[in-house]
């Protein structure tokens, strides 16, 4: 064919410089990737582990600042690993946090394992959760701590709140999936129709690349394809190159879901809608988000597509907190973490509203 | 002082980019031109695609073995994405190149001959995705299906009566689309169920009993699914050719206004976009999370009656099964779980006794 004879209008020469300007930006980028060695930004503000439990590690985060006499443990999803919120000093959240003068912990669930697959929800939330709640409560002395739930660990840290009200003295919960009877959210449609048992029966523990397979899916050709095609053409910069990856090893990072705490998150929620409805047991005890009267900031992204906003708006509605309020930010999903907005925006809101409640 | 080390892959480096600025003269340019007015045959563009693939690989490979962490992975992803990229300009070259210029019968031979093709690119587009085992499922059902009726032709020759019906339908399939491979899915799946498979469900007797049962059953959630899958790979081919369609309906319109992507990024930008679209409109649907949450649950299923035949062939070997495993860890569960009861009873034990 005839490259010449194309349509006039189009810009034929140009678009082949670009493929090939392309392939050549490839050749720099692969050099580049040759020569990066252990990635030394990821996760490195620093923290000692102050408790562990079988796989659980709980971190308290150093800091030079002053801090906040009322500790804040972070309560992470299950389906992600919590290191997100430190991806690199410059987006770190957590470092964010402790600038503004908050005392973080936060929970590493771990790699769940073949041997986990009998955990339910109930242990991670009167068993887990409550135990960090506890330590942290003995040796910083205090009756009650501060909860800040991310996504799954925020509908966690509802119903922890909504069972031991006692211990928790402000509730903040960014990205959470509360009402799971929407009818936009893709995740909430394909949950609702999934034989769980059956996979659970089958497999104990459902692999993280599974899950990660359904969120990918959500939008195939942008996360599949011009993802990479739009890394390709900067994949000379080194910097945007260690970025990317480094995010890229957070994305296929998932750890695997133990069984019986998938089986009742699926059928109970994403199913059976039973938080809102009042239905939900977890340990034998029914769940009122009526005992939840403490001081709640609900956070939700407006572009969220595996949460949105319909699923985490509702909460303020159910609880009898009388100092309550939502707040939106127009990120997405991640972008609540890692976009230029979390730490400049984001960060200072959810800080200052704590501390000024601490 | 120490030497500086003698690097290779320096020199591959410095070679492939002088490779590609060779290539960028060729294609355009003052060649380019010289080339146009001698009327020499430009394959030279399929003949460079042909060098890339090669390049592309070893560049994949090299990352693979040498990359640190994420990096040969995230190569290999972005050389898929490249490779997309690049087989959608050649799709964009054809159409800007045609529709502009040439006769109704041109157009039309150029929309037959991208049909296929077009979807080859699509499912390529994923397919480096999923699962290596799975891979061949995704890329022409069509191809898989014929597989299918060739065993069921050789090995189960009385079932099938239906043959003619059948043989009609899977013609039709073959050149009229995916709604006919839908239907074809559908009747297969059904007259499986009423005769084969009926006969594949039904109780065995007999020493070797339980292992034929098992045996059986693991074909049989095979055979669904396959069946299902094939359903699922030809609804999701359907949306790619009615998209395809669109586009070529569309591009049309935006020539005649003279709004048409001007530059090949332009039009990948318009391609996967309208594309995204398309898929989201279907996943928001009831019927696809239905045939989803089907398809995943087949694949459980054959996963699972897979396993227990393995484990029944594999009994007279030293090896635990996943029975054996699961109780072990049920066990280890419920004693850990005692275990922090007890602990949290002594504290309170304890700390009562602080207070007297």
């Amino acid at each position: 064919m005839n490259l010449m004879r194309m349509n006039p209008m189009v810009d034929v020469e140009g678009s082949m410089n670009e493929v090939l300007e392309l392939q050549k930006k490839m050749i720099r980028g692969a050099s580049l990737m040759m020569e990066m060695g252990d990635d030394d930004k990821v996760n490195i503000t620093p923290k000692e582990v102050v408790f562990k439990e079988d796989k659980l590690k709980l971190y308290r985060y150093v800091s030079n600042e002053d801090q906040c006499v009322t500790p804040t443990l972070v309560v992470y999803a299950l389906v992600n690993r919590q290191y997100m919120m430190d991806i690199q000093p410059d987006k770190s959240v957590i470092a964010g946090f402790l600038e503004k003068g908050l005392d973080i912990y936060m929970i590493d669930w771990g790699y769940p394992t073949q041997d986990d697959k009998y955990l339910t929800m109930d242990d991670y939330i009167n068993g887990y959760i409550d135990d960090c709640v506890d330590h942290i409560r003995s040796t910083r002395k205090v009756d009650k701590i501060n909860l800040l739930g991310v996504c799954q660990g925020g509908t966690f840290s509802v119903i922890y709140t909504a069972l031991h009200p006692e211990k928790v003295k402000n509730l903040v919960t960014m990205v959470s999936p509360i009402d799971f009877g929407i009818e936009n959210g893709l995740l909430f449609n394909w949950g609702r129709h999934l034989n769980i048992d059956n996979m659970v029966d089958t497999m104990g523990i459902i692999p993280g690349s599974m899950m990660n397979n359904a969120y990918m899916m959500m939008k195939p050709f942008q996360l599949m394809l011009d993802k990479y095609v739009s890394m390709a053409q900067n994949m000379d910069d080194p910097v945007a190159l260690s970025n990317f990856l480094r995010m890229e090893k957070w994305i296929f990072d998932s750890p695997g879901q133990a069984g019986e705490t998938i089986r009742q998150f699926i059928k109970d929620l994403y199913q059976g809608n039973k938080l809102i409805k009042g239905e939900l047991e977890i340990g034998g005890q029914l769940v009122d988000l009526k005992r939840i009267d403490v001081p709640l900031l609900n956070v939700y992204a407006e572009y969220d597509h595996l949460v949105p906003p319909e699923s985490s708006i509702p909460l303020n509605d159910y609880v009898s907190s009388t100092d309550k309020e939502t707040m939106a930010f127009p990120v997405g999903h991640i972008g609540m973490y890692v976009s230029s907005r979390s730490k400049k925006e984001i960060v200072p809101v959810i800080s200052d509203w704590l501390l000024s409640r601490s | 002082m120490t030497e500086k080390a003698n690097n290779p892959f320096e020199s591959i480096w410095a070679a492939q980019k002088n490779l590609f600025d060779t290539w960028q003269k060729t294609v355009s340019g003052e060649e380019a031109k010289e080339a146009d007015e001698t009327g020499k045959d430009y394959a030279k563009v399929d003949f460079y695609k042909t060098w890339m693939d090669m390049n592309t690989k070893l560049l994949a490979d090299t990352a693979r073995k040498f990359g640190v962490g994420m990096a040969g992975e995230s190569f290999e992803r972005m050389s898929a994405g490249a490779d997309t990229y690049y087989n959608l300009f050649k799709f964009w070259q054809d159409l800007s190149g045609k529709t502009a210029s040439e006769s109704a019968e041109a157009v039309a031979s150029m929309t037959k001959k991208w049909q296929k093709e077009y979807m080859e690119v699509l499912s390529n587009s994923f397919s480096a995705y999923i699962p290596q085992p799975y891979q061949v499922f995704f890329k022409d059902p069509t191809d898989v299906m014929k597989n299918y009726m060739d065993l069921t032709s050789k090995f189960y020759q009385p079932w099938n009566m239906s043959s003619d019906q059948f043989s009609g339908m899977f013609d039709q399939s073959l050149f009229t689309g995916s709604d006919a491979y839908l239907n074809f899915a559908k009747f297969w799946k059904e007259n499986y169920d009423q005769t084969l498979g009926k006969f594949i469900q039904s109780p065995a007797s007999g020493i070797g009993k339980e292992y034929y049962e098992l045996q059986m059953q693991s074909f049989d959630s095979f055979m669904k699914y396959m069946t299902t899958l094939g359903e699922f790979t030809a609804l999701m081919q359907k949306v790619g050719k009615e998209t395809y369609i669109d586009l070529m309906n569309d591009y049309q319109s935006m020539l005649q206004s003279d709004v048409q992507p001007k530059t090949f990024k332009e039009f990948y930008e318009y391609w996967w976009k309208k594309n995204e679209s398309a898929y989201g409109k279907l996943f928001i649907t009831e019927d696809f999370a239905r045939l989803l949450a089907q398809v995943v649950d087949a694949g459980t299923t054959y996963k699972r009656k897979m396993g227990e035949l393995i484990e029944q062939q594999m009994e007279f070997m030293p090896i635990p099964k996943k029975a054996d495993m699961d109780s072990l860890y049920r066990s280890v569960y419920e004693m850990k779980k005692e275990l922090r009861s007890l602990r949290k009873e002594m504290k309170d034990i304890l700390e009562k006794k602080k207070q007297e």
